[in-house]
Formats: C-alpha cells, structure tokens, sequence
C-alpha cells in the first residue's frame, strides 16, 4: 500500500460529496417543476485488492468512495396507473363538456324552452276555439307555431355546429398525437445513446414520461419501459412508438354531421391505412360524442319534429279553414332540420271541424288537445330531455370520482417522485458534513507527510 | 407514504377547489332561486317540471275557455230572462185580446195588435243577442244575426262548445230552434199569426195562446239549462283557477330552492372554505429551512 494512498482516498470522498451536492442542488432547484424525479447519488464504496499480491503487506483496506450512478426515484408502477387514471379522466371531462353543451341547447326545465313554447302553441289554438273567427287568434297561433319552428330548428343547428367544433377540434388534436409522438421517439434515441454510452438522461427521460402521460390523456395509450432506458407506447395493442420510431394517426370520414350515417368517421393509421382503436383519453371522448351521443339525439329531435309535424297535420288537413275549404298541411318536414311551417294566411288555419266557412272552433279544440296525445311530441320531446339529464347526470357524477382519483394518484406520486425540502436541505448538511471530514483526512494525512518528510532524521 | 411539499400543496389546493366549486353551486342556487336549473340537477325533478308546466299551461287554457264560455252563458241569460218576461206580457195581452174580441172594438184590438207587434221586433232583437259580435243563438253561423226581421232562423245547426276540464266539453251557445221552436209553435210565427188574428180573426186567439204557452215552457226550460250549465262552467272555471294554484305551488315545490336550507348550506360551505385557507396557509409554510442557521 502506497504511503500516499490516503490522500486518493480522500480526494474520491470530495468528488464524491460533491456531486452529490451538486445533485441535491438540482433536486432543489427543480423543486415545483412538473414532472420532475428527485435524483439521488448512488455512492458505492472502492474495495481493496481482492486478489493478494506477493509482496502484498497490509491487509486490504478500501481504497474510497465513486460515485455508481446518478438515480431517477420515480415508480413505474404509479407512472403507469397515473397514465391510465389520467386517461380516463379526460375521457369522462371529454363526454361532460358535451353533454354539458347539449343540455345548454335545450335549456330545460325552463319557462323559455321548447316544451313551453309547444305548451304556448297548444294554448293558441285553444284560444283560437274561442274566437275562430278572430283574425288576431288566427295570427297569434302562427306566430306560436313559428316560435317553435325556429326553436326545433335552431336546436337542430346547435346541435349541428356543436358536431362541427368536435370534428375540427378532433384534427387540432390528432395532429397533437402525431407531434408528441414523434417528440417521444427522439428523446428515446437520446436515452438511448446516453444510457449505452455510460451517462445519466435522467432530465431527458423525466420530459419523455411528460410527453407519455400527454399521450395518455389524449388517447388512453400505454407506455412500456424497455431495458435500454426507453419507453415504447402502445395504443389499444398496436405500437404508437417503438424505441426510437413513432407512427402517424389521421382522422377519415364525415365532415358534417349527415355525412356520418354513410362515412362514419374513424381514426386510421396513416401508414396501412388500418383502424387505430383508441382504448380511452379525450379522443375516445370526442370519437364517442361525435359517432354515437350527437347523432343519438339529433335522431330522438327529429322523431320528435315528426311527430309534431304527423299529428298536427293530421288533425289540421281533417278540418276547415275560415273560407270553408278542407284544411291544408300545417308543418312540412320530418326531421328537425327541416321542419317549416306550411301556411302563411292565418286564414288558413282549419280551425273548424264542418265545411262552409262557419264560426266553428271544433277542429282547433281538436288540435288543441294534441297537447295530451299519450303518444305525441310533448311526451317525446321529454322523454328525450329525461334521457339526456339521467345520462348527463351518470358522466357527472362519475367524472366528479374520477377527478378524486386521479388527485389521490397525483399526491402519491408526487409524494413518491418528487422532491421534498426538508430531506433535501438534511442530505445537503450530510454531504457537507462528509466533505468536510475527508478535507479534515487530507490534511491529517499531509500532517503525518509533514512530519516523515521534514522532521525525521533531524 | 412518502410527502413532499409539492404533495401536501398539491392536496390543500384540490381540497380548497373543491370548497370553492361546492360553494360557487350553492351560491348559485342562491342567486338563481332554482334548485334545478339543468335536467342532469335531477333528471326525474325536471321531468316533473316540465309535466307540471305543460299542465299549468292546459288548466290556464282551461280557465281562458272556461272564462270565455261564461261569457256566452251571461249573454244567453239576460237574453232568456228578458225573453220570458215579454213573452209572460204578450200572453197578457192575448188574454185582453181575447176578451175583447167577444166585447171589445176593433181599435181596442189594433193596440194591442201594435203593441205585440212590438214585443214581437223587441224579442227577435234579444234572439239577435251577441256576444263578441257572434248571435248566441245562431249556432257556429258567420252571419251577425240568428233570426231574421220576418222571424225566420237565420243560424246554422252548429254547437259551440268550451272545454273546460279534462274531457269536459260544454256547449255554450243556445239552439236557436231548440229554444224558440220550429215550426207553428215557433215563437215568433206565433207572435205573427197573434198580430194577424188580433186584427182579423179575433176567433183563432185561443188556438194562439195554446201554441204561445208551448213556446214559453219551451223558453223557460232553456233558461233553466242555460243557469245548469252555468253553474257547471263556473264550477269548471273555479276548479281550474284552484289547479293552477295547485301546479303551480308544486312546480315551486320541485324547481324552487328551500331557502333556509340553502343560506345553511352556504353559511356552512363559507365557514369551511375559510377553515380550509386557514389550514392551507398553516401546512404549507414551514420547512426545515426556517431552523437550519
């Protein structure tokens, strides 16, 4: 053993403390950055000679202090149980920001919605019983058929704007899968070639996990974390990114709303053109909204838009109008969108039920009582607004457990990868500590060299 | 479990999110007055709501008809009440002309010709009487009268008809014909035929008043549906009043807030808002930095 040996075993043990210090600095400084792993020093201690020499004289002692590997603390285990609670999550907001907007489109129970105005026009024709010869009766009850016309047909437009936003929206976000996806593979081929190479990437790791859990929360992908120190993420079984290759998604089909019954719109990969099955996140969401809950109920408007259009035409074309001539058709249309009310002359409102042009209101009172119809657009038109609200209700109240859960699984991880001060300022004085102490070795063992060099032999 | 700060910040900023966004609804619900102001609030509340609404809307039609229908039944009344009374002073008169066709003159005769002759055009003018500019007698006719000056219906067999309940359709006009007769016991061909043989056959007056006592029960057992249907209207007409109260006290019931309950509520939700800033702001502070010199 040489004499000086000690002195580069104390110098291992500066270094050593130092990064470390170093290390623990950077864990502080990064203290509130999103998605930051506290790093920890993996210090390991230099054995002696294991083999002993021949001339070999001192039983082997260390010989200091390296520094093994720089760590990154998180837990895959927690990363990837956060992805898919992430995921989830925004496929629920995703489904109640709709519902949300579709409920705002009917704006029921209000004194201003649809069904007051159906109960409106009832009324008139009610009133028009009264005074089937009144002109000014006449008049209010096109007025009041119109009213709900425009209302039926302005849900409709709402309804088909709101499918419009979602599919526009839905590009925006694809070309934000392909981008982050493509942001994942480079940095896998930098984890990659630092990690074989010797070298910490815990940094660019930690903002290649970001951008994962980016893709998880738009498309319920999985990340899989491989040997080499890169993740490959899968997308409902197909591989999204593989090591350092990331593959392309595009949004085909409908553009509007009625194009979808012929050309439901799907998500394919662009390179064989096959499906890509988007297991959950704010895709599966917007995909859901815009292929089965907006057409669902823009169906469920439009049977109820014919119904009123069959059962007061129906009624309508069995009476007379004021000039004694069979009634004519009063809505045309058999879909929301189309719907339109047929007569202009409120002279042709068929408010008699007898021929001849007589003062009768019998055919009013008639359709009057449509209002009541077991069977007719009122009692439709709720049964759509119940489904809707019990429906909203369930994605409200499951989005309300999800937003819990994903809170607790952030805390955990936080708790788990990030950095806590208290620890990090109590290391620091370790560290400080140890480094002092083997400055204390150094000049201990130069003592001990002071006194064999210059004072021996005096 | 591990805890770091971030964790603990974290924890403190959801839970006060959670005050904040519990006490925004509660606040909202204050301030809107609505207990349900969406279908997903309580899906099978707002279903309720919007029953109730269409049939506050029906029971007020109800009221409107019935309102419109006593209206009708008013005019036809008067129109009936003044009706028996004149008709009551013809048969007077045909009684005088009676005896005075065995000792009276022939003037004396002439007056009481004239004067019925008046009566007469006065009754065909209350069977003339309109309301809302429609003969209450005259059916579903378009026409302005329902008998004209020489007496002869001028209506149509058309009935008027109010609802005034579920299913409770009444008529509010009265048949012409139905109530002043057809034929040669028809009121005002009666009347006619009086005049006629006040002046020149004083001998058939008795046939007259026979014919004349028919067309007056005729008159006044009109009335008397007319005062029946009345009071069934009117009965319609309170009942759908007292409806409308009804739905509408339980459309309250269900849409409304409970307001004592709500301003608790918000009292409570302030006070552990602010416990939970006063917890926050104590967690988050200290750190090991504030004792290491």
């Amino acid at each position: 053993v040489s004499t000086f040996s000690g002195l580069s075993t104390a110098l291992t043990s500066l270094y050593a403390n130092r990064r470390a210090m170093e290390v623990t600095g950077q864990n502080i400084a990064n203290a509130s950055t999103e998605g930051y792993s506290r790093q920890r020093v993996d210090m390991r201690s230099i054995g002696g000679a294991t083999v002993p020499g021949i001339h070999a004289q001192a039983p082997p002692v260390g010989s200091g202090v390296s520094v093994e590997q720089v760590h990154r603390l998180n837990d895959a285990f927690l990363d990837n149980r956060s992805r898919i609670e992430h995921a989830n999550a925004e496929y629920l907001g995703g489904k109640q920001q709709l519902l949300t907007r579709v409920e705002q489109v009917f704006g029921e129970p209000g004194d201003t919605a649809i069904q007051s105005q159906l109960a409106e026009m009832w009324n008139s024709f009610g009133d028009l019983t009264n005074r089937p010869g009144d002109p000014a009766a006449r008049t209010v009850v096109l007025q009041r058929a119109s009213v709900v016309v425009d209302s039926v047909r302005g849900a409709a437009q709402s309804m088909g704007s709101l499918w419009q936003t979602s599919r526009e929206q839905l590009d925006t976000v694809v070309a934000e899968i392909n981008t982050t996806a493509k942001g994942v593979a480079e940095m896998n081929r930098v984890v990659q070639v630092t990690t074989a190479s010797g070298q910490p990437a815990n940094e660019v790791a930690d903002e290649r996990d970001r951008l994962v859990m980016k893709l998880a929360e738009l498309t319920g992908a999985r990340g899989i974390a491989r040997e080499d120190g890169s993740v490959d993420v899968l997308l409902g079984g197909a591989s999204l990114v593989n090591g350092g290759d990331a593959r392309t998604l595009e949004a085909v089909g409908a553009r509007v709303m009625a194009e979808q019954a012929t050309t439901p719109l799907q998500m394919r990969w662009t390179d064989n053109n096959t499906v890509a099955a988007i297991p959950s996140g704010k895709v599966a969401a917007t995909l859901e909204s815009l292929s089965v809950t907006l057409p669902d109920y823009m169906g469920q408007l439009d049977t109820v838009a014919a119904g009123l259009a069959s059962a007061v035409n129906a009624q309508h074309t069995a009476g007379y109008d004021r000039d004694g001539n069979p009634g004519a058709a009063f809505f045309t249309g058999t879909t929301a969108d189309t719907l339109q009310l047929a007569i202009s002359d409120p002279d042709d409102v068929a408010a008699a039920s007898t021929p001849g042009g007589s003062l009768d209101g019998g055919n009013a009172d008639a359709l009057a009582d449509l209002a009541k119809l077991p069977d007719g657009p009122d009692k439709k038109y709720r049964q759509m607004v119940v489904d809707l609200g019990v429906f909203t209700q369930s994605v409200n109240r499951r989005t309300e457990i999800q937003t819990s859960v994903v809170q607790q699984i952030d805390t955990e991880r936080a708790g788990q990868s990030g950095v806590n001060i208290d620890e990090e300022m109590t290391n620091l004085v370790a560290y400080e500590r140890a480094y002092q102490a083997a400055a204390k070795v150094i000049s201990t063992i130069d003592d001990m060299l002071d006194t064999l060099i210059n004072r021996m032999g005096r | 479990m591990r805890v770091t700060h971030n964790s603990i910040a974290g924890s403190v900023l959801a839970n006060l999110q959670g005050n904040l966004s519990r006490l925004g609804q509660t606040q909202e619900r204050m301030s809107s007055g609505k207990e349900i102001s969406k279908a997903s609030d309580a899906p099978s509340g707002a279903v309720s709501a919007m029953q109730i609404r269409s049939e506050v809307a029906t029971a007020q039609q109800y009221k409107r008809n019935a309102d419109d229908g006593i209206g009708w039944l008013d005019t036809l009344d008067t129109a009936l009440s003044s009706t028996v009374d004149q008709t009551r002073r013809t048969r007077e008169l045909v009684l005088q002309g009676m005896s005075a066709a065995t000792s009276g003159s022939r003037e004396a005769r002439e007056a009481l010709a004239v004067e019925v002759e008046n009566l007469r055009e006065s009754l065909v003018g209350l069977a003339n009487s309109t309301y809302l500019g429609r003969p209450v007698f005259g059916g579903t006719t378009p026409g302005h009268v329902a008998y004209n000056p020489d007496g002869s219906y001028a209506g149509d067999a058309g009935e008027v008809k109010r609802t005034v309940g579920p299913n409770t359709k009444i008529r509010v006009d009265g048949s012409g014909p139905d109530i002043f007769g057809t034929g040669s016991t028809q009121l005002f061909k009666v009347l006619g035929d009086v005049v006629d043989h006040l002046r020149n056959n004083p001998g058939a007056l008795s046939g007259d008043l026979n014919n004349l006592d028919t067309a007056f029960n005729r008159v006044q057992s009109g009335l008397s549906n007319v005062g029946a249907r009345y009071n069934q209207v009117s009965r319609m007409q309170q009942a759908a009043g007292d409806n409308v109260i009804n739905l509408t006290q339980s459309l309250s019931d269900i849409e409304d807030i409970d307001l004592p309950k709500t301003i608790t509520d918000l009292q409570l939700q302030q006070t552990a808002y602010q416990a939970a800033l006063a917890a926050g702001a104590r967690v988050v502070q200290p750190s090991l930095l504030d004792f290491l010199k």
